[in-house]
């Protein structure tokens, strides 16, 4: 695919956006909470320059990576496992089926009485939404395979740990980076809302937009939008890096 | 008789399993009784809300709101999608936006939202809309570009216009394609719903979770995480159904 044409129109595109708005904000047609991209900036400019800013994006990080590693390494294991042995799919099938359509987030306040407004509770709320997509992705790419693969893996005398790690994983692969996209874009969203949720002291991000919400700066507000929506931009970008590094057999679609 | 209820039993015995730790850690007293109520008594107070106005009251609000918010998505999300596979300058003017678009979280935007449309359903279903355009449309497209061609040239050729294009021939054989967006998109309005509800707001389903766990009775709690559940479930059973009755052939 030519992917060059289309970057210049999205940049283009974004350009004409910001030049609009920086327009009517400067005649004054909008309403003055609306601010403007260059006030915007400035203001981007001055929290970085504050050196809170990098404390905010680290502990922010910190708790979506740490949800979406415990994602990745439990999710995929448990999706083999599911998809390979009838007898652990039939068992986890009905938990997931009824717990995967309810809102994860209606559990933050449980979450939060149990384990107090700590960095556990916005972990485990991270995990518990972004699990499903990768689990159950896992578990249908590992359902789909050929069964021919895995008889003439047996016949060549392969072990089950060997068929696992060698012939079910790299052809579920693709499925698995499928899901891990959908888990990565939800770990970022529960970061905000678990941040955004609860007392708005320590921090993070989502503190940051709050307490500018509280405080009427609504151009601190857009900065903060702008860092989380850059953040979970590039992480989005670095995904699909990784999957093309390992994935150079099949980069048919992106 | 006996049999097929053992069945059913073996089936979904996870849940009973689960069902059953929780009782005995709860019966142990490992956990305070407080923070850790028995199931019966979670489920005497959720029957206790379900015949009271408050459930009935905050359920609907919500529901009018996850509504709303999922049919505006789906009526602007499915044509733009199918328009985009058909139409080169719409698919160049619209791949961009999806690509920068599609991975920024955009609930941040909610803080932003409030200010413009207000604190009440505006600006709850205007963001709904926002989440679950992006699943809607990106389906709908690579749908309607796995439509084999085949069935566009026949129809060209028998003198199909535009509309009749759309709703006879890349509308039904996209459906697949459509309800699977609709299916990553259904949760989404409800989780968007009940969160910008929990942050800020005086009714709906997430107001009333909010209002309960600030009276710190976990059994409150516990119940209308259950209600909200039922609901979960039952919106993902309804799309069932409805998926089974339009495409009937799949």
């Amino acid at each position: 695919m030519d992917n060059k044409p289309l970057r210049m129109i999205a940049v283009i595109e974004l350009l004409a956006v910001f030049l609009i708005w920086e327009l009517l904000a400067g005649f004054q047609w909008f309403p003055t909470y609306l601010s403007s991209p260059i006030a915007i900036i400035k203001s981007m400019g001055e929290l970085w320059a504050d050196g809170d800013l990098l404390n905010h994006i680290g502990f922010s990080l910190f708790r979506s990576l740490m949800g979406f590693l415990l994602v990745v390494i439990v999710g995929v294991t448990l999706g083999i496992l599911a998809g390979y042995y009838r007898r652990v799919g039939t068992f986890l099938d009905p938990i997931v089926n009824t717990l995967n359509p309810i809102p994860k987030i209606a559990l933050l306040p449980i979450l939060m009485v149990w384990f107090g407004i700590t960095d556990t509770t916005r972990i485990l709320i991270i995990f518990l939404t972004a699990f499903f997509p990768c689990f159950v992705a896992t578990r249908d790419g590992v359902k789909s395979i050929k069964q021919v693969y895995l008889w003439s893996g047996q016949n060549m005398g392969a072990s089950t740990f060997q068929l696992l790690r060698k012939i079910v994983f790299p052809v579920t692969l693709p499925k698995i980076f499928d899901g891990l996209r959908v888990s990565l874009g939800l770990t970022f969203v529960m970061m905000f809302s678990s941040e955004i949720i609860g007392a708005a002291n320590g921090f993070g991000l989502g503190f940051l937009i709050l307490n500018a919400d509280l405080g009427g700066r609504t151009d601190y507000m857009f900065a903060g939008v702008a860092f989380i929506g850059l953040l979970g931009f590039i992480f989005d970008k670095l995904l699909l890096t990784i999957r093309s590094k390992v994935l150079w057999w099949d980069v048919n679609k992106v | 008789m006996i049999k097929q209820i053992w069945n059913k039993v073996v089936d979904y015995q996870s849940i009973f399993i689960l069902l059953i730790v929780w009782e005995v850690i709860a019966a142990l007293g490992i956990m305070p009784e407080r923070l850790f109520p028995s199931m019966f008594v979670v489920i005497g107070v959720a029957y206790d809300l379900a015949i009271s106005p408050l459930l009935w009251d905050n359920l609907s609000v919500t529901m009018v709101r996850v509504l709303s918010g999922f049919t505006i998505a789906a009526v602007i999300g499915v044509p733009l999608g199918i328009m985009m596979s058909r139409f080169n300058l719409m698919n160049k003017l619209m791949q961009p936006m999806l690509s920068i678009g599609y991975p920024i979280p955009r609930v941040a935007l909610y803080p932003i939202l409030v200010f413009m449309l207000g604190i009440g359903s505006g600006s709850k279903i205007f963001l709904i809309v926002l989440e679950c355009l992006f699943p809607i449309i990106i389906n709908t497209y690579y749908g309607a570009l796995r439509v084999n061609h085949i069935y566009v040239w026949a129809s060209q050729n028998m003198g199909a216009n535009h509309f009749n294009m759309f709703w006879k021939v890349l509308l039904p054989a996209t459906a697949p394609s459509i309800f699977t967006g609709l299916r990553i998109a259904l949760p989404l309005a409800l989780i968007i719903s009940i969160l910008t509800e929990m942050i800020s707001s005086t009714e709906g389903m997430g107001y009333l979770l909010s209002f309960m766990s600030s009276s710190l009775v976990q059994e409150n709690v516990l119940a209308s995480v259950m209600l909200i559940a039922i609901l979960g479930y039952l919106m993902s059973v309804i799309l069932d159904i409805i998926q089974k009755k339009f495409i009937f052939w799949h």
